[in-house]
């Protein structure tokens, strides 16, 4: 009645508080119980009231021992049959109440009056052929997750030692066989995709805190491997399958650990393949291309650059700890340089925070370490290449236009991002940023006709490099230029000035002035 | 070799007379490069993608200005190259925010860059002197011709008339910025030649009759005519002079706000300091009526706190012009024939402002202007300065202004402790601290030109009105007899404040 709109306001009034009392009351949550999970099925609103009750008693603590147990048990019960292939299972948003009143129960029960839950709760509904049990198995096993180990949600620390209890207890006893599910799950659903995301969805998070090699193995791999590059693109699972590779990547881990992992999972190959799918490389300049896939992909290689670079500067002098992990960084630069050079500029900023990272530690490093030096500079030129390329207005962009001024304003933002990488770079090796920028100028100046874009690039580039050449705020010092960069840029502009002569003395211009 | 000048793209264009700018310095070790990138700018300032050209006027200004000490003779060229971005066409914007009017951006102040480029590249040094008049005349000629003519209109009430004067003002005036960037205190360089002078008073001229109608009618005419004026003050010289009453009448109204009298004074300041020597007669003839006017001004009611800056602004300025006439030897003005009547007048103005403990700066200022009294009229030193220290700080030691010794003990001794007495005086702000500084300077200076009968006057009545006992009295004079102006500062400072509380108290 409460929820009716129909209702009048006064008894409306009156229903809004009776279930007020009821919350309140004691020993409501028992008829409210039996009510939500009766044969005869009450409307939809009295089941999610009930249950609401039901669960706020739960986790209010207001129920005893012997109640919390008529409670596990006739959940069970009602799950196992209604779960079954053929019954009518619940709505959505009664599954998702039930998850949570199980969940609730499982918190509170989990630990001694209830310890094989998770072990019922999978035989009970992972059993069935067809996926509503398994989905509902999934969405608890989430909630579980959400439940007692988020770091997102603030807790007390008796919340904290309580769940922390009951995060061990869960690897103690059924980690195992709840991977071994997910396996299983992912194995036999594999064509149906929002099972898969669901349970990829919960592995993502649960590997955060539980032991990893339990659950990442040559199966699963091979079926994340599969969700990456389908027969048929399918987008969401794509996108599902990234992030969970992201997750599992993410977690805190010793860098020997880290670098494992990376093998472990080959990512390198992961990247290898999607990129070669037609989505990302035939389709690459057509208006087919799928940026989302593209910016996900690139969030990946991203994060691969980030740890890789967090192992590093974690322990700089374990030499070969740092070789191997440079390696990586070596098998990973040409899917750096794939993302960066992307034509969609926000694919290309997925990759940057990580490229800079990178470039911060070896500034740091190579100073001291020969082999990285050696590595190092071989990695420069062909970065500070697809940097000065991105730094150039593409073939599309048309200068001036009116309703080209936010991506023109995008395109500057990008530019003053792609000048600090110059920099970066500039930073470990001088002559490799001066070197590059006179291979624009001089290309520029030089004989042929030359596009606007080549000529506004290379002026770009003379402007940007000033601050860089002009140390305390001149180009000169007693007459003479103060930094060998300083000497480039005064030779570039006299090459620039230098050229304007004899067209002007020849064109038509002239006979206005004379 | 591709040259970039010839580039047809906006962008390219833009980013060549940006790097010009930005690396001018590299003109000075090449110098053979200024001419063509020259005759490019003057090109590509005709070329009219919106996007690019407005800046590229302000590019080419930046240029001018930054190479023009290795500018060849090129005035003439440019000037006639650019001749076709200059007319001046005043709009009325459509929204109702006149800021838009002038503000950055618009093709009016765009055009102002062009027009200070033009005085500064005909200002270079190897521009000869009869090429400097043509090419000026040329510039002025058609702007004085426009402005006249839009006079009659614009004191009808017309507002675009009255907006394109206030343009042509400004062009006439940023010239002249452009063209001389003397000013009197500028003791390295010199104003422009005097035929080129000529060529300015003329457009001053022009400025003038356009103020005389539209003053009372028009507060961005007298706006522009200001800024005008003080521009022309580097180019006129002292040709300046002869005009200074127009310009007073002309932008000190009674309609004028007090920020504009301040303002106005600023720039009189500089006159004063910069033509000396010349400008007693002038000054002599204006004095009375201009401060009247400042008077007005700082006898109007105030409204809010705007208002209240605005008058301390003015008092300030006051404060400051008495001090620059003081300084500079012209104090017998102040007592000629013409102004003696308003001379009490001044003293008491003055003396009042010394003792304004709302407003410490302003207080410190009054009583510097004071010693400064003293100094002018109090005539030859009595008694020695004490460590040999310079006396006066004036150049001419003058003779004493009858009565004046009299009158400094009685009026302006007793100032040195109104502050200190008031309740309202805070001794631990910084600046109230240094205004009871200028008051022990200024009983030092008096003591230096009275002497005895000044240790007397205190002796005897000053000093036991204010409530000192005998020891604390003979200590005092000690003080002043024998301690320096510094060591007497810190004395006044430290032991009379003290000395204060306990009276107040």
């Amino acid at each position: 009645m409460a929820w009716d709109p129909r209702t009048n306001q006064t008894l409306k009034a009156q229903a809004f508080d009776f279930l007020q009392n009821l919350r309140k009351s004691p020993n409501a949550w028992l008829p409210c119980f039996e009510l939500a999970l009766r044969k005869e099925r009450p409307s939809e609103i009295v089941r999610h009231a009930c249950l609401d009750i039901v669960n706020h008693a739960i986790k209010a603590k207001n129920i005893d021992q012997a109640g919390l147990l008529e409670i596990s048990r006739r959940s069970l019960d009602y799950v196992r049959e209604v779960y079954t292939p053929g019954q009518e299972i619940d709505s959505i948003a009664i599954q998702n109440k039930l998850t949570q009143t199980l969940t609730y129960i499982f918190a509170a029960t989990y630990q001694h009056l209830w310890p094989t839950f998770l072990r019922d709760i999978l035989a009970t509904l992972h059993s069935q052929t067809d996926g509503d049990g398994t989905v509902l198995y999934l969405k608890i096993l989430i909630a579980v997750h959400e439940e007692i180990a988020d770091v997102m949600v603030p807790k007390t620390t008796e919340e904290q030692v309580a769940d922390n209890e009951l995060k061990d207890l869960v690897r103690e006893r059924d980690i195992q066989a709840i991977a071994a599910s997910w396996q299983q799950i992912l194995q036999q659903f594999r064509h149906s995709s929002d099972i898969v995301n669901l349970c990829l969805g919960c592995i993502g998070r649960w590997v955060a805190w539980t032991d990893l090699s339990l659950s990442i193995n040559d199966a699963l791999l091979s079926l994340l491997f599969q969700n990456l590059t389908p027969l048929e693109p399918d987008p969401r699972t794509q996108e599902v399958a990234l992030e969970t590779f992201v997750d599992i990547l993410s977690k805190k881990m010793p860098g020997p650990d880290k670098l494992q992992l990376i093998d472990v999972l080959r990512v390198n190959e992961a990247v290898s393949q999607i990129v070669s799918t037609s989505a990302l490389s035939s389709q690459r300049r057509s208006s087919q291309y799928d940026t989302d896939l593209a910016e996900n992909v690139a969030k990946l290689v991203n994060a691969v650059l980030v740890d890789v670079v967090k192992v590093i500067e974690g322990s700089p002098r374990d030499s070969s700890l740092v070789q191997r992990a440079f390696r990586n960084l070596q098998i990973f630069l040409p899917h750096l340089l794939r993302f960066l050079s992307d034509e969609y500029d926000e694919v290309c900023a997925t990759v940057i925070p990580g490229l800079t990272d990178m470039l911060g530690m070896m500034r740091k490093l190579v100073k001291t370490d020969a082999y990285l030096y050696e590595e190092t500079n071989m990695m420069l030129s062909p970065l500070l290449d697809v940097i000065v390329a991105k730094m150039r207005y593409d073939n599309t962009a048309d200068w001036g236009s009116d309703d080209a001024q936010t991506d023109e304003a995008e395109f500057q933002d990008l530019r003053k991002r792609l000048h600090l990488l110059q920099l970066a770079i500039a930073a470990i090796n001088e002559e490799e940023y001066v070197g590059k920028i006179d291979h624009v100028v001089v290309n520029c100046f030089g004989k042929g006709h030359k596009d606007w874009r080549e000529q506004e690039l290379a002026l770009h580039e003379m402007h940007l490099f000033g601050e860089y050449a002009m140390k305390h705020g001149g180009l000169y010092s007693k007459s003479k230029p103060v930094s060998p960069a300083a000497s480039r840029l005064i030779n570039w502009m006299s090459e620039m000035l230098k050229s304007g002569r004899s067209y002007l003395l020849n064109s038509g211009c002239m006979s206005r002035i004379y | 070799m591709t040259d970039i000048a010839s580039s047809s793209h906006p962008a390219v264009q833009l980013q060549y007379m940006e790097l010009c700018v930005r690396y001018h310095v590299i003109f000075e070790v090449y110098s053979q490069y200024i001419s063509p990138a020259l005759e490019n700018f003057v090109s590509l300032v005709h070329r009219d993608h919106p996007k690019t050209q407005f800046r590229s006027w302000y590019l080419l200004q930046r240029f001018v200005r930054s190479v023009r000490p290795h500018l060849g003779n090129v005035a003439n060229i440019v000037v006639q190259a650019l001749g076709d971005l200059l007319p001046i066409r005043a709009e009325i914007s459509a929204q109702l925010d006149s800021d838009e009017d002038d503000g950055p951006g618009t093709r009016f102040s765009s055009q102002l860059c062009l027009y200070e480029a033009i005085g500064s590249v005909s200002s270079a040094k190897l521009v000869p002197e009869d090429t400097q008049v043509a090419l000026m005349r040329s510039v002025i000629e058609p702007l004085s011709i426009d402005l006249s003519s839009n006079i009659d209109q614009a004191a009808k009430g017309d507002e675009k008339a009255q907006l394109q004067i206030h343009h042509l003002i400004m062009a006439l005036g940023t010239l002249a910025r452009g063209f001389s960037e003397w000013t009197p205190a500028n003791t390295t360089t010199s104003p422009p030649a005097s035929a080129v002078a000529a060529e300015f008073k003329k457009a001053a001229e022009a400025i003038l009759m356009a103020l005389s109608q539209l003053k009372h009618i028009s507060s961005t005419v007298r706006e522009a005519a200001r800024f005008a004026f003080s521009r022309y003050i580097g180019v006129l010289g002292s040709q300046i002079l002869a005009q200074l009453p127009q310009w007073i009448d002309g932008l000190l109204t009674n309609t004028s706000s007090r920020s504009e009298v301040a303002l106005f004074m600023r720039n009189l300041d500089q006159v004063i300091f910069g033509f000396k020597s010349e400008i007693y007669d002038i000054l002599n003839a204006l004095l009375t009526p201009f401060l009247q006017r400042v008077f007005t001004g700082i006898g109007e009611v105030t409204t809010g706190t705007d208002d209240e800056i605005e008058l301390a602004e003015l008092k300030r300025e006051y404060l400051a012009f008495l001090h620059v006439v003081l300084n500079n030897d012209l104090e017998s003005v102040l007592v000629s024939e013409q102004n003696q009547p308003i001379f009490v007048l001044v003293i008491n103005t003055v003396i009042h402002l010394a003792q304004d403990v709302q407003d410490y700066r302003t207080a410190k200022l009054a009583l510097t202007v004071l010693g400064r009294f003293v100094a002018n009229f109090g005539g030859p030193d009595v008694v020695a300065q004490i460590n040999g220290a310079k006396t006066n700080g004036v150049h001419v030691i003058k003779a004493q202004l009858p009565g004046f010794d009299d009158f400094m003990m009685r009026r302006f001794s007793p100032i040195c402790w109104s502050m200190p007495r008031n309740a309202a005086f805070d001794v631990k702000d910084a600046q109230a601290r240094l205004a009871l500084g200028e008051a022990a300077a200024l009983q030092k200076a008096i003591y230096h030109k009275s002497g005895s009968p000044y240790v007397s006057f205190l002796q005897d009545s000053e000093l036991t009105s204010v409530g000192m006992d005998a020891t604390h009295i003979a200590d005092y004079l000690q003080a002043l007899t024998t301690l320096d102006v510094k060591g007497f500062q810190q004395y006044f400072k430290v032991g009379r404040s003290h000395l204060m509380l306990e009276i107040q108290n």
